[in-house]
């Protein structure tokens, strides 16, 4: 049903993705689908990596750590943005096309009333991807 | 000594868990302190805090006017310098192939935007008037003030004040950091910058005093913009209408605002800007800005079509090339005050036998840079008043150089010590948008794109002002009208009063939004310096301090001292971060210094180059010297 599916990921925050990323990696064993791990960066040198150069290495990493420990196939995509708080969205929205993904699985919070003036980025992604998604919360 | 590769690395602990995940405890802790220490004072003993500042201002700018005059010329010399040498002129800001992050047009708004900054709405009326009438000119005599032939003379002095010097001052600043930054990855931290002097140990003490500097001066200098900004909002907001609380009477006959419209405004614009701030870095600035830009230019083009246009286009001219020319006489003019008996010396004998009560009356009247012959000789003491025409004069002439003192202290040395405080906020933003440029494409992108943006508006708003004051029968209602208030006066005196109310309504809009989006900036510089330079952290709880400790700081300094207490304290905050500017020039001189003999001897200078040498020869055999 699904093959390719894109999991946005923040280097920065793994800890809090655990559910997220079991989520993803069952629903990849289970449809035979290649899991595409996104990051999104500044071209800025940052408390994730030094250069756009070094984060590419590091999703690579990560994706083939992942794919590895989960038994499933995997794949590292690392974007750059100028602002990545802003442009965030638009961002994992062009990903989506770019990576052929059919499914997104991303972490989110819990919404609360501050989403009423700062939308969550999973729930901006599920309301205007043209694919299916799914927000782990 | 075989050259080495450069410092690449520069730890910076930050806390791994609890309340400060991210920060650099030792630096985020000490800048609460200090500046939590300041509104402490200010609001606890606001009687005392206020005379304390009051009273040192004058002693502090005369004390440090050698010193800002200097570094500032430095500044300028050093940036100049870099971009004309062919050497360093074609350093790129990024490594051998990186590409600028931005395309020019976005660049150069960028640059546009951060030239029209909210001291735009104050001064662009404000310093052409006042200079048109008192500049050093007038008070050597040479020409008369408010009169035509000073107009030429105002744009001199407004342009100096907003010119290259002081773009110069934020350039070194994002030069430095993005030099290191992008050649070096570093961290994008005011430290990083001090590498080449400092090296290791900026991992440690001397790092954290460096950004806790570099903390405290932005708070101070932010805090000086928004104490303009709130007076002018206050001035605004009385002009639309809202109502007599926003002033009270003072004991003189005068009036001042009173501490409920202070409170009002600090509550509007502090939340709104923390409440854009918690928002993330782009998204209530993104919007903000917009808004900025676009009433900005609405309000230039108003003033291009219904103000004094070819006024204002033949100062922006003459005033320009009257600017250049005037650099290399002006760039490191200091005066000094002329002391009492110095003074009483070179006075005529008529003048030396009053008594000495009356000659330190004379001498205190002579030296204030704010009178002018005449009012000198009608407030002369009833002994003095026998004197010669000729007596007279040469008494107020030997004091010459203590007004001109007086006027470079108010007015020079405390932009200089404003634009230094500036410095650390405007510079990480333009190294930030400045990835993968020339050195000296930075430089004149840097320097020149934002100053002639300044100079269009002084001479196109301000020489409306002037034009409909000298020849237009404004009769003194513009000039007349306080600092804060010459804009909507302006306003008010060239149209009806509903279009007046229209463009002073929008005026407000525009003063809030460029007041929002400077203070919420300056909160999440503030955090990224605290956080090593990392963007990265959401941190809410240090987002609503640094937003509430603005307001305190402006609202605590305003009600103790007024403007001028907040002025002090900005002074002194500037003067330890002139020093690591300083510094910062002499670190990049070194570096680009070196990383040139490097690229000679074909040693790895970038770590890009260090990554491919790497790749080549045994890793223990490469060691990194700062």
């Amino acid at each position: 049903m699904f093959n390719r599916i894109m999991v946005p990921v923040d280097l920065a925050h793994v800890d809090k993705l655990e559910r997220a990323l079991r989520c993803a990696s069952d629903l990849a064993q289970h449809y035979s689908a290649t899991l595409v791990y996104v990051g999104v960066a500044a071209a800025t040198p940052g408390s994730v990596a030094h250069t756009p150069q070094e984060f590419a290495q590091k999703m690579a990493d990560f994706a083939a750590e992942q794919g590895r420990a989960r038994g499933v196939a995997a794949e590292g995509l690392a974007l750059t943005s100028h602002d990545p708080t802003t442009d965030l969205d638009p961002t994992l929205l062009k990903a989506i096309e770019e990576t052929g993904a059919d499914l997104v699985v991303m972490a989110s919070h819990v919404p609360n009333l501050t989403d009423y003036i700062w939308p969550s980025n999973g729930g901006t992604v599920a309301k205007r991807a043209s694919v299916s998604a799914m927000v782990v919360r | 000594m075989a050259l080495k590769p450069p410092l690449m690395e520069l730890p910076i602990k930050t806390a791994d868990d609890g309340f400060y995940k991210g920060f650099a405890k030792l630096v985020t802790i000490t800048g609460k302190l200090l500046v939590g220490a300041l509104i402490l004072w200010a609001v606890a003993f606001p009687e005392q805090s206020g005379a304390v500042l009051s009273g040192i201002n004058s002693v502090i700018l005369a004390t440090f006017n050698y010193w800002y005059i200097v570094v500032m010329a430095f500044f300028v010399a050093v940036c100049l310098i870099l971009a004309v040498l062919p050497a360093s002129g074609r350093l790129k800001l990024g490594h051998h192939e990186d590409k600028p992050e931005f395309s020019n047009f976005s660049w150069f708004s960028m640059m546009f935007g951060a030239g029209i900054g909210i001291g735009m709405l104050t001064f662009a009326t404000a310093e052409p008037l006042y200079h048109w009438g008192s500049n050093p000119s007038t008070i050597q005599g040479l020409t008369a003030g408010s009169s035509a032939e000073n107009v030429r003379e105002a744009y001199v002095w407004s342009f100096t004040h907003w010119g290259l010097a002081a773009w110069a001052a934020y350039a070194i600043v994002g030069l430095s950091l993005a030099y290191f930054s992008y050649r070096r990855d570093l961290p994008l931290t005011i430290r990083s910058a001090l590498v080449p002097i400092f090296g290791r140990s900026l991992s440690g003490t001397t790092g954290h005093v460096v950004d806790v500097v570099a903390v405290v001066a932005t708070v101070l200098g932010v805090s000086q913009t928004l104490g303009f900004g709130v007076e002018q909002f206050v001035s605004g907001l009385s002009r639309i209408g809202f109502g007599d609380w926003l002033y009270t009477a003072t004991e003189d006959g005068g009036q001042k605002m009173s501490t409920m419209a202070i409170v009002t405004a600090l509550v509007v614009i502090m939340g709104a800007s923390t409440l854009s701030a918690l928002s993330g870095v782009g998204k209530g600035i993104k919007w903000l800005s917009n808004i900025n830009m676009g009433l900005s230019f609405f309000i230039l083009a108003f003033f291009l079509v219904f103000g004094s246009t070819f006024f204002g286009l033949q100062a922006l001219v003459l005033g320009i090339w009257d600017y250049i020319i005037s650099i290399p006489g002006n760039i490191l003019t200091v005066w000094s005050p002329v002391p009492m008996d110095a003074f009483m010396a070179s006075v005529p004998a008529a003048a030396q036998a009053l008594s000495p009560e009356d000659l330190a009356t004379v001498y205190g009247s002579a030296t204030s840079p704010w009178g002018s012959l005449q009012s000198f000789t009608e407030g002369l003491p009833a002994a003095a008043a026998s004197l010669s025409e000729a007596d007279i004069a040469a008494t107020y002439a030997a004091a010459t150089d203590s007004r001109l003192s007086g006027w470079q202290g108010a007015w020079s040395i405390f932009y200089w010590a404003w634009w230094i405080a500036f410095a650390p906020f405007v510079g990480v933003f333009l190294a930030r948008i400045s990835k993968g440029r020339t050195v000296r494409e930075y430089v004149l992108g840097a320097i020149v794109i934002p100053a002639f943006m300044c100079f269009v508006w002084f001479a196109i708003v301000g020489g409306t002002a002037i034009d409909l004051e000298l020849n237009g029968g404004a009769d003194g209602a513009i000039v007349g009208a306080g600092q804060s208030d010459q804009l909507f006066a302006m306003l008010a005196f060239m149209l009806s009063e509903n279009l007046a109310w229209i463009m002073s309504v929008i005026v407000v809009i525009l003063l809030l939004t460029y007041l929002v989006t400077s203070a919420d900036s300056a909160v999440l510089i503030i955090n990224t310096i605290n956080a090593a330079g990392d963007e990265g952290p959401k941190a809410r709880p240090h987002i609503l301090f640094w937003g509430a400790a603005l307001a305190l700081v402006v609202g605590g300094l305003i009600v103790a001292g007024g403007l001028s207490a907040i002025q002090t304290a900005m002074v002194i905050g500037a003067l330890p971060f002139s020093v690591v500017m300083v510094l910062m020039g002499i670190s990049v001189l070194k570096a680009i210094w070196r990383d040139s003999r490097r690229e000679k001897a074909g040693v790895p200078a970038t770590s890009a180059h260090l990554a491919a040498s790497r790749a080549s020869i045994p890793t223990d055999q490469v060691v990194a010297e700062p």
